[in-house]
């Protein structure tokens, strides 16, 4: 399980430097994601792009996860439909508890 | 709210997006617009103009300059934004199909998606040599609601 910690805005700009590094943990055989969005305060299209990419990425084998959403990234979320083909979980613990067992329980 | 204005000039680039954000923030929070309501102004106006930004200009046809006009009402914001590219009118993006599968969904069209639904309303005019949009958000004052 890799944890990455999303602070701050994402936007046009940013959003290529998240789409780097994001990739590279793919790139590098992570297979379960979790990004504890508790930080992040912004995020646009660009990033949400992202988001989308890594999670069809991950999605034959492995899985991607969020957590954290402050209630206005959730506002973005649920506009574009995203909450209903991402894994979205309320808080580090829970989104811990549940990928531990989904793991466990698929090996 | 309190009643204002703002007028400027934005670059054809998306490093402006970052100043529009910071505009925005300030603008608002001087003028008393709820929390919720700057975010949505925000990311609305984020989206059109990344969009002038990366789709505005064509050929001949490029985009020089970006007009941002905002304004606070007691009740509402109303903001215009204007650029001199090719007719451009971004409503006519299709809308995504957000009942598509993970593996089906595109990522193009969430932007304008977003600014289309979180605004009250967006409508689209060829001005002359320039692109006219104007946008409307209400604003239900946190007071006047629990007084009503």
């Amino acid at each position: 399980m890799t944890i990455v910690n999303l602070g701050g805005d994402v936007d046009s700009v940013s959003a290529s430097e998240l789409e780097t590094r994001i990739m590279s943990l793919l790139d590098g055989g992570v297979k379960n994601l979790l990004i504890d969005c508790s930080h992040l305060t912004y995020i646009n299209s660009a990033g949400l792009r992202v988001f989308l990419l890594a999670a069809k990425q991950l999605s034959t084998e492995g899985a991607l996860a969020f957590c954290g959403l402050v209630p206005n990234v959730r506002l973005v979320f649920e506009t574009i439909g995203f909450d209903r083909i991402l894994t979205i979980y309320l808080d580090r613990a829970t989104a811990l508890s549940s990928m531990n067992t989904a793991a466990t329980s698929a090996d | 709210m309190r009643p204002g204005s703002l007028s400027t000039k934005f670059d054809v680039s998306l490093f402006e997006t970052g100043r529009l954000s910071e505009m925005i923030r300030r603008f608002g929070a001087w003028h008393g617009m709820p929390e919720d309501t700057i975010f949505v102004v925000n990311l609305s106006l984020d989206e059109l103009v990344t969009n002038i930004v990366v789709h505005g200009g064509q050929g001949d046809l490029q985009v020089h300059e970006i007009m941002l006009r905002i304004r606070t009402e007691k009740d509402k914001v109303s903001i215009e934004i204007e650029d001199d590219g090719r007719a451009f009118n971004p409503l006519d993006a299709p809308e995504p199909d957000l009942s598509a599968s993970l593996m089906d969904r595109e990522p193009g069209g969430l932007g304008i998606h977003l600014a289309r639904t979180l605004m009250d309303q967006i409508f689209y005019q060829r001005v002359g040599q320039r692109n006219l949009l104007t946008l409307t958000k209400r604003v239900q004052r946190a007071s006047a609601t629990a007084a009503s």
